[in-house]
């Protein structure tokens, strides 16, 4: 607002008698009070719904997204395992994503040797993906009993706790698709 | 506006610690360093990066040794002693009746810290502001549960308008006789409302707890008044509330 003298004379009546007001009791702390209805801060946060990755009671949560990153975890209260609760694991998700003790780049220890080396994601990749050609190649059956099997078992996939329900999908296709037959996860949802 | 307020419906709380993880996470505070005392209670003590926890006590009875949980945090007490002797007016009762903490306003005296019933404010000795629980105002004024209620596993935690709390609570006692009601009249009534299956005096919960005499603040302050934190004008602007308008 822009304060001509006109109003500034305006103004600084009623402030007076507002200060008038207040000194005969007048509680203005209450009108304080009342005036506050902060915004919540998930308010502008995408939200999408996934499944506790801890345990295999398989509650229902609810993640907000802003900017990409995950800022607040809390049970669904639409989803009928949990109907909203969450134990002090599951409240606990959200430090998964948002943790500065999570490891940010890969670290590498050779065979036979006792130390870890950084390396970047390409190296990683490329020794997984030839590892798992190489196995899988020397292991391969192809028929049990002359029935066509097409699997390897010198593979095994091991999840964990730290994957979430979409992650343990995407693995368990990626598995399928190599031929690879023992999947397990600590959760067995 | 109808007061809201919470239910902690003791006999049903498993001890998760559900409540005090979903605090943290929605108000974004830290976890802490601990030690194993040989207790699953942990936090040993309320901090300023833990609001609520829940106490876990071992009472033997001579043979049998019995187990309780109490989740504890600020009470948003209708008569609150913080309230009353906060000498920078940082402390103001919102339109549920909960008890918040305008940490601009704060000066990091200590008072409600020192003060409090059932000591539960702290300070935080970095920001050097008070820090306590404000239940949930942002979630409730916008029409959600408090963390801690949203995320109970078991209904030991329910959150409603203080009233319809109270009657569910009286209705749960008539059918059970054993059951104890804390916070009904305690200190003009308090926004946590106890359903105890001890008596409180068990749970080291006051059986009459009071506002401190306003001198005893007094003289903490003076105490504190070397300290940068406090100046002559706070002290000035503590006696006249002190004073001045306590009529207890």
């Amino acid at each position: 607002m822009e304060i001509s003298r006109r109003n500034f004379l305006q103004l600084s009546s009623l402030s007076l008698a507002g200060a008038t007001l207040t000194s005969f009791g007048f509680d203005l702390k209450k009108a304080q009070a009342y005036a506050d209805s902060p915004e919540l801060r998930i308010r502008q946060a995408k939200e999408s719904t996934t499944i506790c990755p801890y345990c295999g009671v398989g509650c229902g949560q609810i993640v907000s997204v802003e900017n990409g990153k995950v800022i607040n975890i809390e049970g669904d209260p639409d989803h009928p395992i949990n109907q909203g609760a969450l134990c002090s694991k599951g409240s606990a998700l959200y430090q998964i994503a948002n943790n500065d003790q999570r490891l940010t780049k890969v670290l590498y220890r050779a065979p036979g040797g006792d130390a870890w080396q950084e390396k970047d994601w390409d190296f990683a990749i490329e020794r997984i993906a030839h590892n798992i050609k190489l196995t899988r190649d020397t292991n391969w059956i192809e028929n049990e009993k002359d029935i066509p099997v097409n699997r390897t078992e010198a593979i095994a996939n091991l999840g964990g706790a730290a994957l979430d329900n979409e992650e343990c999908y995407l693995l368990s296709k990626a598995m399928r698709g190599l031929g690879i037959v023992f999947m397990e996860h600590q959760a067995r949802i | 506006m109808r007061e809201k307020a919470i239910l902690v419906d003791i006999s049903k709380c498993i001890a998760c610690r559900g409540c005090q993880v979903a605090c943290k996470q929605w108000n974004k505070l830290s976890a802490e360093s601990t030690k194993n005392r040989g207790s699953y209670e942990n936090p040993p003590a309320l901090s300023e990066n833990t609001l609520t926890r829940i106490i876990f006590q071992e009472v033997s009875d001579g043979k049998n040794l019995k187990w309780f949980f109490r989740k504890e945090q600020c009470m948003h007490c209708s008569k609150a002693a913080c309230l009353e002797l906060c000498p920078s007016d940082a402390i103001y009762k919102n339109q549920f009746g909960s008890i918040m903490l305008d940490s601009r306003k704060c000066i990091g005296c200590g008072v409600c810290e020192k003060f409090c019933p059932f000591h539960i404010p702290r300070i935080n000795h970095t920001t050097h502001k008070a820090i306590k629980c404000s239940l949930c105002n942002d979630r409730v004024a916008n029409g959600m549960q408090p963390a801690c209620v949203k995320t109970c596993p078991t209904g030991a935690l329910k959150f409603g308008f203080r009233d319809d709390i109270l009657s569910s609570a009286h209705s749960k006692m008539n059918k059970s006789k054993k059951m104890y009601l804390y916070g009904e009249n305690e200190l003009g009534g308090l926004h946590i409302i106890y359903l105890l299956t001890q008596s409180p005096a068990i749970f080291n919960l006051p059986k009459h707890p009071t506002i401190p005499n306003p001198f005893e603040a007094y003289a903490f302050l003076m105490e504190k008044l070397n300290s940068e934190l406090l100046n002559q004008n706070v002290l000035t602007i503590a006696a006249l509330k002190y004073f001045g308008h306590i009529h207890a």
